[in-house]
């Protein structure tokens, strides 16, 4: 090697020489003269000038910039990854937060309106009493969401303790090694300014360099490699992760939906008829009443036609045993009241949208004082039996499920307004408008004051709501209504204050 | 014949002529061009350099990183000429380190690959760049390389020797594989740098002509031991 050196040294046209097959001997030597101190301290010199230029943000080559621009969108998902992540346990967090609180209102108010209702001796304290067993059962039911949520949470936490930590300790690495990598082109660059291959001091410094850089490319593009197929396998594995979880989840969302509307359904359809009542005190209900109103004077005008022709034989049929009819066109619904009793007591459960099972059940308010204690008996028995009693059925929920909401499982963004975000109202979902209200109760501050008009309100909304899906039918409880102004005086559930506005008010509607 | 100090003279004088020869023959040229070979990575630009040189066509060459050299002396109109010739990296990455190089180049081979579209395509941006940092006077040849997998052809003759003509380029197609045109290509930009030597339009002078003159004595009379007459490579 020395001897080379000599002739390398005195022979201005060595370039040749080193050209020759000595080459790979020769580069091979420079590659070894690689670990003197000189060296090290160049390739410190330039990786440093290199991670200056990275940390203070400098405008980079672009043509070396846009080379790595494949990898560069990968790190972009990879960050997007680790920032959603986070972003998905803060929300859980919050969300099991809000359910708890949603439930324990839930729970309170139920409590409530059964304490109440125990102390109510009339009708109405019957439905406040089970209108609260209702809602214990729903905050209870509510609770079981907690569980799934649970689970989504330890697994988004294992994934990002594991998988996302190790694929960011590549992306480190990576990061290094473009640095030294960069550094080295910039030094490259900067001796390729001078660089007279017949000169032999430029060639061997130009060697030197070539061979830092290669070595540093080989380096750089298989970590490059490595954090490509670590991003896209960080990727797919999270989505398997969130649709496994998510599945469960949805399926005790759709139960537990289930469970608490068919119980609400069937205390609605036992406490019929919307008894219109002028609030008092809390001016800001007259709203939803007034809307109620509405909705009842419309049902009327469509049925108004038949008001009278029917209105005679009302009397005769309201203690009379006869079949309901079946006829949608007609718009006299009436039954009996022992007969609507019977079909309560057997029809609870059926789905919601029978028309003829709802028509069956179309007591009202209205025409319970006319009943004897049995038939209340009769119903607290069948209220028991509902609330006890736990009956799923999928297939039909989920038709309402996919038609409301198609494929899409949205996860709650917005914890805060919690399911009402899910649940459009205008669709009819039973329990959408119901949750709305409540969750407007349990954001008021649950504790609402403890009068009859809260009752009349969950039983008013409770009507209101399972009209929404059938207005198609000709059911029509103001009917019974109608020949009730005749005994206004006799309910105990109208604020005595209020009947004669009332009486203005059917007038009106009656106009 | 002995004469007691143990060397056969007649022997000797042999030696010594065939060393002579040896040593004299490599520097007997004229002119120093300097060749730069640009393009997209993979069109074939080290490998036809490989084949000029060597005379042998590689087939797994890995990534140039930087810039390669390689020499070969031709003979234009009687004066032996040595080619510096630059095979620079195609990667994006080296653009900013290969714009050094175009510095002073009598001769540039913009290379493309007429089985990939993109190659050619690409070829303005390249011919920008050599306009910009070459002098007018350096001859620009663009070269199809591939030219034996016709099966997969994308680029048709005619359309580059349009963009050629266009340009006013210099224009073969080529393949390092069989070695079709590859000296003639080397050898058509000679020609032409020579012609505006002697017409007069290339200045020896200048800084940057990218072409040396070299006067054709040899260097010294040192015998030195030269394992290999001019023949440059790649050294992978």
């Amino acid at each position: 090697m020395a001897r080379w050196n000599l002739v390398l040294i005195n022979n201005p046209s060595c370039f040749s020489f080193i050209s020759g097959y000595a080459r790979e001997l020769y580069s091979r030597y420079v590659r070894n003269q690689d670990s003197s101190v000189v060296n090290k301290m160049q390739q410190r010199y330039w990786k440093t000038k290199q991670t200056f230029i990275k940390v203070t943000g400098k405008k980079e080559d672009e043509h070396v910039v846009a080379s790595d621009a494949d990898l560069d969108s990968k790190l972009e998902i990879f960050h997007s990854i680790q920032r959603t992540c986070m972003e998905l346990l803060k929300i859980i967090e919050q969300y099991q937060k809000r359910i708890c609180f949603l439930s324990q209102e839930e729970n309170e108010l139920g409590r409530f309106l059964r304490s109440q209702g125990s102390q109510d001796k009339t009708r109405a304290g019957k439905m406040m009493q089970a209108s609260g067993k209702a809602l214990c059962f729903s905050s209870q039911q509510r609770l079981a969401l907690r569980s799934p949520l649970c689970r989504l949470y330890q697994e988004v936490e294992t994934f990002r303790y594991r998988a996302i930590s190790d694929t960011w300790l590549t992306v480190n690495r990576m990061e290094q090694s473009r640095t030294e990598y960069r550094g080295a082109l910039l030094w490259m660059k900067d001796v390729s300014q001078e660089l007279d291959p017949d000169m032999y001091k430029h060639l061997e410094k130009f060697r030197k360099v070539q061979g830092q850089v290669r070595h540093a490319k080989i380096h750089f593009d298989k970590l490059k490699n490595d954090v490509c197929q670590k991003v896209d396998l960080l990727g797919a594995s999270r989505c398997n992760l969130l649709s496994h979880i998510l599945a469960t989840y949805q399926t005790t969302l759709l139960h537990f939906w289930e469970k608490t509307s068919h119980t609400m359904a069937a205390i609605h359809e036992s406490f019929k008829g919307y008894q219109p009542y002028e609030f008092a005190m809390l001016k800001v209900l007259q709203g939803p009443v007034n809307k109620l109103i509405e909705q009842a004077s419309q049902e009327d005008n469509d049925a108004k036609v038949d008001v009278a022709k029917d209105a005679s034989d009302k009397d005769n049929e309201l203690i009379s045993l006869e079949e309901e009819k079946e006829d949608q066109e007609c718009s006299a619904s009436e039954t009996p009241l022992s007969l609507v009793m019977e079909n309560d007591a057997f029809s609870p459960l059926e789905p919601m949208s029978s028309s003829n099972q709802h028509k069956s059940a179309s007591t009202s308010l209205l025409t319970n004082p006319m009943e004897s204690r049995t038939n209340e008996k009769d119903e607290m028995a069948l209220l028991n039996e509902i609330l006890n009693g736990t009956s799923l059925e999928e297939g039909d929920f989920s038709k309402e499920w996919q038609a409301v909401f198609g494929e899409d499982l949205s996860f709650p963004n917005n914890p805060a307004a919690g399911e009402s975000d899910q649940l459009p109202s205008p669709s009819g979902f039973l329990p959408s408008q119901l949750f709305d209200k409540s969750l407007g109760w349990a954001a008021a501050g649950g504790s609402s004051q403890p009068t009859s008009q809260t009752t009349e309100q969950i039983n008013g909304l409770i009507e209101n709501i399972n009209k929404n899906p059938f207005k198609a039918a000709q059911k029509n409880p103001t009917d019974l209504s109608t020949w009730f102004n005749l005994f206004a005086d006799l309910d105990p559930l109208s604020n005595p204050d209020a009947i004669g506005r009332t009486d203005k008010q059917h007038e009106l509607l009656n106009a | 014949m002995n004469d007691g100090t143990g060397i056969d003279r007649e022997f000797l004088a042999e030696v010594c002529a065939e060393v002579a020869k040896m040593a004299t023959a490599p520097y007997n040229y004229s002119y120093i061009f300097k060749y730069i070979i640009i393009g997209d990575m993979g069109v074939g630009k080290s490998c036809l350099l490989h084949q000029f040189t060597e005379k042998k066509f590689m087939a797994d060459c890995p990534h140039t990183i930087g810039v390669e050299f390689g020499t070969r002396i031709i003979e234009v109109s009687g004066q032996k000429i040595k080619l510096q010739i630059w095979d620079t990296a195609g990667q994006e990455r080296f653009r900013a380190v290969t714009r050094s190089y175009y510095r002073g180049a009598a001769g540039a081979l913009m290379v493309y690959d007429i089985t990939r579209r993109s190659t050619y395509n690409h070829l303005s941006s390249w011919l920008t760049d050599a306009r910009n940092l070459t002098n007018p006077n350096t001859v620009i040849i663009l070269i199809g390389n591939k030219a034996d997998l016709e099966a997969q052809r994308d680029v048709t003759y005619e359309e580059a020797k349009q963009f050629a003509e266009e340009n006013g380029l210099l224009f073969l197609e080529a393949s390092a594989k069989t070695g079709e045109n590859v000296e003639d290509a080397f050898l058509e930009a000679a020609k032409k740098i020579y012609q505006n030597i002697q017409d007069g339009s290339l200045d020896l002078n200048a800084a940057e002509s990218g072409v040396q003159h070299k006067p054709s004595a040899p260097q010294g009379g040192r015998l030195i031991s030269e394992p290999q007459p001019q023949r440059e490579g790649c050294g992978c």
